[in-house]
């Protein structure tokens, strides 16, 4: 190695020294001359330091310039003589810098200064308040600083422990960009006049249809029928067409039939569509309704737009849309709808779901709703970068990942719901994230409003929202077979923490508490706020009507044995002639239902079945005075093992263990296995009531055992019309919400008891009834927010967050655990327990952040960038320093990639708090081509002005700007050797050569840009 | 070597006058590489681990036929019947049927030619004395090694690669396929972490990249460093501060292990060899990143996620979503086997997960955290076999034999590595104790716990 002498890089003399390609910049620290021990002041103590390392060895200098007293370029004996004689005989001052001064040594000698607390030392005041807006905000915008100093910390801090809720006065930028992740439902009351999944007539459009196709009295008897939804793709329709994908089908032509009352006595009508991606519909032949793109115009040209025309521009189906049908079209009676739907080419997926609905509107404030899961992500980064009230901010994404739940686990559940006539209700990707992410924004929402509040509302909030109850299964606890998911980690997680005062044992007996606890579905009318909806539950399920039977089980049928074929045509094949409404049926035995063998469960029992026939034949006559009415007519069948049920001789649905048996099934034909238990099928008839007349009609079935051999059958049916209570309301009704439910049926209502034989032992009496069943988890959640065990587990949470991760329940249970934090948990504990109901946090972060605590762990400045920022504070911090306008799409893939997946966590422990678990390679990498991204404005998603901050017109050099972003990121505390390396790079060119920095060079910002993508990138933004 | 300050004693960095290097000559990044060539080549042992996060249901994975209370009564939805299962041939263990991919590894070497048990080892019941019932204690001491300690964050399989001579100078010694560094891979010097190695670099072109990242300081914690190695190797922004000894020595392993990957890319698009087919997922992608790494980079241990195994709720019998993962996992240990031949002899493949799960299923066709769980270990060393289910060791009653309702272990996981680290890597008996602290006196409590089971030869 070959040596070459070099002065000292400080930034501020900054002397460069050119070896051919290669320059040399090495940092010496600013320091007091004299004060060798660095304690601020020049005492004896300072001579004995030098005197020690000089002659015994015995002490390290960190900063040999401070002991170069004389500043004569070495140190030697006369160092401390010099001192000495300063100190007690009046003799020189130590030269500059200095004794109470910090600053660079002027004199070019070949001692250096590697530590001193004057490097890095700014304004403490500044450093102060820019530590607590690192921790009790998402970090410092420009401006904050100033604006805590001159309203003073105290003033600051009252107004982020108190914050007002709801909107934010004079905050527009917020209220705009909530209002663009949000979306509004009006509340109506809705009815259906044409339910979901009626059968349809439908033509494929490979060729033009008729051209009165869309006109009543077009005879579509030779198009086929089908059950809407129509499509192909996203697991959302029902009968299902590869020949949109597979061929180039560009279009399907559906029609179908409803029935009106008479239509002056009607609301006004609306055409529900769920659709993928365009359509025209049609009432009685008029066009009501055209698809239109987002810009306005239609997608589907011509009157009517041809039948191999694709749509212009795609659209997916989920939320419905609305279009008024206007009453002029309608008449008593039946009306037909008839509605062409468009692909796009080369879609994978297409939806046709028409319904038709009366709607009641109501003044009441519309439902928010969010659409998605990245809008729901994304109010984390619009609130955490624009809202005023940052601590509450901060907090409720502490209390949503305290409580963290799984959208994709919701979401997954609602996409497989059905409604009662098996039909999924939220079948599309769409539909599902609606209602999860709606879901989980109230829940964080009511987190964030109630943050400072009481930690027993947020337990209880937790516990009875729907999130939590599908997240943890709690909705499969059940009395006969409970559930004990959500009691261990209510334990583990959210109260006490791991091991901290329970047992297994604790653990079962607290699942029994929550049984019965669960959610359902209510109208809007039903709506509480919190926390009567828990206090005060719905008992019920969604499904509640009044029912008339029309056919009741037991009474007669005319039956047929299946011992050869009812009706063959002169080939011998099946035919429906039996099932015709002329049909003679007076050879026919009679009996009442249920007809059948085996299992005790029929009142007619063919006893020669076994071994003799797989199948039989029944009809049933019946009157009708008029098909429009009564209003909700349902037909149940409960069977085994197969049904195929007619209407006036039209097949109107079978069993899906008749599927692929024919169309009639021979009477040979077996059927898949169903018992008769109570797992009814169900159809809608008012779908079929085009098939009904005035007068006489047949309901018919044809019933198959699943063997010859097998020794049970039953047919067990009836016909009901139904009116609905106030409680009811359908679940493909976009209005209503989802709800605690506490089912009384589900509850273990026999005596409890948790935390046995300890002083917080809970006894939960075994005399309960009904409703009140749901004091069991309401006292247990009292309990535990009153349990000691709670208050530490939460105020370590608390500490971990704002003060210091060096602290965990295990640390403080073994004592290990820093004095200074164990003494702050004391103080916080009590304050926990000092409010007439425990557990206010308001009160216990008061404590916290007490400012009188100026030596204690929140304050004392040592502590200072002590924490590892999560992603999302690395996002949101970064953003808000350089005050960048963020209108955060790439923000949420930015989060995930970066290890944070708010809201969708699959592990119920939440993301973690201890800088240790985001240190790592990836997540570096990932902030750090975030920072540079970010700073060099590559990103439209979040853009900054560096003009803001640069004037470029004062023509700054490179130690002006560096030092100008020193204060807007860190408070003016860079170090030295920090800010020799900025710089160096800042100065150094793509070779390696020296670039000095030129005011008046177009790439004078863009240099700018990328030096403060270099700073963002440093150790020390990692921290907060 | 010199320290800092033994340096500031001599006068000072500025009387030695270092010199840095030019940014487009030999970089530190050549330097380190000179250490080792690419690839460790025959003869350096390794291990790949896979983690089964969520606790697997081992008595539904390796069938205890030979104990009637595995039965419909205890698991009515989930009970496989002796037909549906794979008989692994000692008259009592059975596999389930979604694993038969790995049958291939258990059988016979079909692969190689060489005739024989195989070299699949599946070990049942193994675990450790009082296991915690939380995933997240439960993985910490499957990941520490202590059971027990709930505050150690460094990890076992870390304590014994960092004792392998040039560890710490080694820009790749391992690294675990994730966003995140798991607990058992941690420790004082960084390993590095990437779920995937295509997004595993810097942005901009090689030459901003380069001028980026600079260059080391001359000497540790030196000033005289540039660009983002001269801040990361460089003096800490504040003596002392929390977390600078681990987030500074991570950015400059980023930087080489960035280095070290992206090299490895470079070689051109990895073919798997031997007919070996990975699972068409995620965790298959990373298997396959895993034997790229194996082949192209010094890398000795790498590590990977399996995830879904905390089944409370409709677990799945021969389909459904246990039966997948175990496919998927069965594929994987297969594909691996096959593309590993050229360094099987010098490899080991291990499965871990934190628990198994209650002998009896639960109202919701799922079951919930138990005791005692099953591993599988792969490897050119290992006697193949079933250890720990057979009429010898299997008890009646086993399967509820720790609080009525879980399967107790009869073997300590620490045990288990003891053996992969002795008989496979060659470490001395007495390091163990270092690696997993606490070991010989929980060896010495458990006699029979701790007893070898002998899968290596």
């Amino acid at each position: 190695m070959s040596y070459q002498n070099h002065a000292p890089c400080s930034f501020f003399l900054c002397v460069v020294i050119f070896i051919s390609t290669t320059f040399v910049t090495a940092a010496d620290a600013p320091f007091r001359r004299g004060d060798v021990n660095d304690d601020a002041s020049i005492d004896i103590s300072d001579p004995i330091v030098v005197l020690g390392y000089l002659f015994l060895g015995a002490h390290n200098i960190d900063c040999l310039d401070s002991a170069d007293t004389n500043d004569d370029g070495s140190i030697d004996v006369g160092d401390p003589v010099y001192l000495l004689d300063y100190i007690f005989s009046g003799g020189p001052m130590p030269p500059d810098p200095g004794p109470m001064e910090c600053g660079l040594d002027p004199t070019l000698d070949s001692i250096g200064c590697f530590h001193s607390s004057c490097d890095g030392s700014a304004d403490p005041a500044r450093l102060a308040a820019g530590h607590l807006l690192h921790r009790i905000t998402y970090g410092p915008r420009p401006g904050d600083v100033d604006q805590v100093l001159s309203e003073g910390i105290d003033s600051y801090l009252n107004a982020q422990l108190n914050p007002a809720t709801g909107i934010e006065p004079n905050n527009p930028v917020l209220a705009e960009l909530e209002q663009l992740f949000t979306a509004e439902i009006p509340v109506t009351d809705e009815t259906f006049r044409l339910r979901p999944n009626a059968p349809f007539r439908y033509f494929l459009g490979f060729e033009e249809p008729p051209a009165n196709w869309a006109q009543p009295g077009f005879d579509d008897s030779s198009w086929p029928t089908g059950t809407a939804g129509f499509g192909r793709g996203d697991n959302d329709d029902v009968t299902e067409f590869d020949e949109f994908t597979t061929t180039d089908l560009a279009s399907i032509y559906i029609r179908t039939e409803f029935i009106l009352g008479d239509p002056a006595f009607l609301p006004e009508l609306y055409l529900k569509m769920l659709y993928d991606d365009a359509f025209v519909a049609y009432v009685n032949g008029v066009e009501i309704a055209r698809s239109v793109r987002s810009n306005g115009n239609p997608n589907l040209v011509g009157n009517p737009p041809p039948h191999n025309q694709y749509s212009d521009g795609s659209h997916e189906s989920g939320i419905p849309e609305y279009y008024s049908i206007p009453a002029s079209l309608l008449q008593p009676g039946f009306n037909t709808l008839a509605i062409q739907g468009h692909d796009t080419p080369n879609s994978s997926d297409f939806t046709l779901d028409p319904s038709i609905v009366s709607q009641i509107f109501s003044t009441a404030e519309p439902r928010q709703v969010i659409l998605s899961d990245g809008n729901l992500q994304r109010f984390t980064f619009i609130r955490g970068i624009y809202s005023q009230r940052q601590l509450k901010t901060v907090l409720g994404e502490f209390w949503e990942n305290h409580f963290t739940t799984d959208e994709q686990k919701l979401r997954d559940l609602f996409r497989e719901l059905r409604n009662r006539y098996g039909f999924r209700i939220l079948g599309s990707r769409t539909a599902g994230r609606l209602h999860s992410s709606t879901l989980e924004f109230e829940e964080y929402d009511f987190f964030r409003e109630n943050a400072l509040g009481y930690f027993g509302d947020l337990l209880l909030s937790s516990a009875g929202g729907v999130p939590m109850l599908i997240y943890l299964d709690n909705i499969l606890n059940f009395a006969a077979e409970p559930n004990e998911n959500y009691s261990r980690e209510i334990l583990e997680l959210h109260t006490l923490g791991v091991d901290n005062g329970y047992t297994q044992a604790d653990i079962e007996q607290l699942a029994r508490v929550f049984t019965g606890w669960t959610f359902t579905r209510i109208p809007n009318e039903m709506v509480q706020g919190f926390p009567d909806y828990i206090t005060n539950p719905v008992t019920t399920d969604h499904h509640s009507w009044i029912e008339t039977p029309l056919i009741e089980i037991g009474e007669e049928w005319k039956y047929l044995k299946g011992t050869e074929e009812p009706t063959p045509d002169a080939l011998g094949e099946p035919t429906t002639g039996w099932a015709q409404p002329g049909f003679d049926d007076s050879t026919w035995l009679t009996g009442p239902t249920g007809i059948g063998m085996g299992d005790n469960d029929d009142a007619t029992v063919l006893d020669d079945m076994e071994n003799n026939y797989i199948s039989f034949y029944a009809r049933k006559a019946f009157t009708v005075n008029n098909p429009a009415t009564p209003d909700r007519l349902e037909l149940e069948v409960d069977y085994d093992d197969g049904v195929v049920l007619y209407l006036n001789g039209t097949e109107i649905g079978r069993s899906s263990s008749m599927n692929g048996r024919g169309t009639p099934p021979p009477f040979t034909s077996g059927s898949g296995n169903h018992e008769a238990n109570g797992r009814v099928l169900r159809i809608d008839l008012d779908h079929h009531r085009s098939l009904m007349v005035t007068g006489t009609n047949v309901l018919a079935a044809q019933v198959h055992n699943r063997t010859i051999t097998n020794g049970d059958c039953s047919f067990l049916p009836r016909v009901t019309s139904n009116v609905p209570t106030s409680r009811h309301i359908d679940l493909n009704n976009r209005q209503g919400r989802w709800e605690f439910r506490f089912n009384p049926d589900q509850h273990d209502f026999g005596p409890k008891t948790i935390f046995a034989g300890t002083p917080y032992q809970i006894d939960i009496p075994g005399d309960r009834l009904g409703t009140d069943g749901v004091l069991d988890g309401i006292d247990v959640i009292d309990a535990l927010a009153a349990h000691p065990g709670t208050a530490e587990f939460i105020c370590i949470k608390l500490i971990q967050r704002f003060v210091s991760d060096e602290i965990s329940l295990a640390t403080v249970s073994d004592g290990t655990a820093p004095l200074e934090l164990q003494g702050l948990l004391a103080n916080m504990i009590a304050s926990w327990f000092s409010t007439a109901r425990p557990g206010h946090i308001g009160t216990v972060l008061e404590t916290l952040f007490d400012p009188s605590q100026q030596q204690g762990p929140f304050w004392d400045l040592n502590n200072a960038r002590s924490k590892v920022k999560t992603p999302i504070e690395f996002i949101n911090s970064t953003l808000r320093s350089l005050n960048a306008n963020a209108s955060t799409d790439d923000l949420v893939n930015l989060m995930r990639d970066m290890g944070m997946n708010l809201f969708q966590r699959d592990e119920p422990d939440g993301f973690s708090e201890i800088g240790l678990d985001w240190i790592g390679t990836t997540t570096l990498l990932e902030r750090v081509n975030f920072a540079r991204r970010f700073a060099s404005n590559v990103d439209n998603d979040y853009r900054w002005t560096v003009e803001n901050f640069v004037d470029p017109a004062l023509g700054l050099g490179s130690v002006e700007v560096i030092e100008i972003f020193d204060e807007v990121l860190f408070q003016g505390s860079l170090t030295e050797a920090e800010k020799c390396v900025v710089i160096d790079y800042l100065e150094t060119d793509l070779d390696g050569l020296a670039w000095p920095l030129n005011p008046d060079a177009t790439d004078y910002l863009a240099r700018i840009r990328d030096m403060v993508g270099f700073m963002l990138s440093m150790p020390r933004w990692q921290f907060q | 070597m010199l320290n800092r300050r033994d340096l500031l004693r001599n006068g000072g960095l500025a009387a030695l006058g270092l010199i840095l290097p030019p940014l487009a000559g030999p970089n530190f990044l050549a330097r380190k590489l000179l250490a080792g060539p690419m690839g460790s080549g025959t003869g350096a042992k390794k291990m790949v681990f896979i983690f089964q996060r969520g606790g697997n249901d081992a008595v539904n994975t390796v069938i205890p036929r030979g104990d009637t209370d595995y039965s419909q009564a205890t698991r009515p939805t989930l009970f496989i019947n002796d037909t549906q299962a794979i008989d692994l041939g000692n008259g009592f263990a059975q596999l389930h049927p979604a694993m038969s991919p790995m049958m291939e590894i258990y059988n016979h070497t079909s692969l190689n030619g060489i005739t024989g048990p195989g070299n699949l080892a599946i070990l049942h019941r193994v675990g450790y004395p009082q296991q915690s019932r939380s995933h997240f204690s439960a993985q910490q001491f499957w990941e520490n090694g202590v059971p027990g300690d709930e505050t150690l964050e460094e990890g076992f399989i870390y304590r014994r690669f960092a004792n392998v001579p040039g560890f710490a100078d080694n820009p790749f010694p391992g690294a675990f396929l994730d966003d995140t560094l798991p607990i058992s891979m941690r420790g004082p010097v960084p390993m590095p972490a990437f779920p995937a190695t295509a997004d595993y670099s810097f942005s901009g072109t090689l030459a901003e990249v380069a001028r980026f990242l600079g260059v080391l300081p001359s000497t540790p914690n030196g000033t005289d460093g540039r660009g983002f190695y001269g801040i990361y190797g460089g003096k800490p922004d504040a003596e002392g501060a929390s977390y600078r000894d681990i987030l500074m020595p991570t950015g400059v392993k980023l930087g080489e292990s960035v280095d070290t990957v992206q090299q490895a890319l470079a070689q051109g698009p990895y073919v798997p060899e031997n007919g070996a087919i990975y699972p068409a997922n995620s965790f298959g992608q990373q298997l396959t990143e895993i034997a790229m790494l194996l082949k192209r980079t010094p890398a000795t241990v790498l590590g990977v996620n399996i995830g879904g195994w905390d089944t409370h709720t409709n677990q799945g019998q021969i389909t459904g979503g246990h039966p997948n993962i175990l496919g998927d996992l069965a594929q994987g240990i297969q594909a691996l086997s096959r593309d590993l031949q050229s360094m099987w002899e010098d490899t080991i493949v291990v499965t871990i997960s934190e628990f198994g799960r209650t002998s009896i299923e639960n109202g919701s066709q799922g079951t919930d955290h138990g005791a005692s769980t099953a591993m599988f270990i792969a490897g050119g060393p290992v006697v193949g076999g079933v250890y720990n289910c057979d009429p010898s060791t299997w008890e009646a009653g086993a399967l509820f034999s720790e609080n009525n309702r879980y399967l107790a272990a009869n073997t300590d996981f620490r045990v288990v590595f003891s053996e992969i680290f002795q008989q496979h890597f060659g470490d001395a008996p007495d390091t163990m104790n270092q690696f997993m602290p606490g070991y010989d006196i929980a060896a010495a409590e458990n006699p029979s716990l701790f007893t070898p089971l002998g899968f290596l030869a």
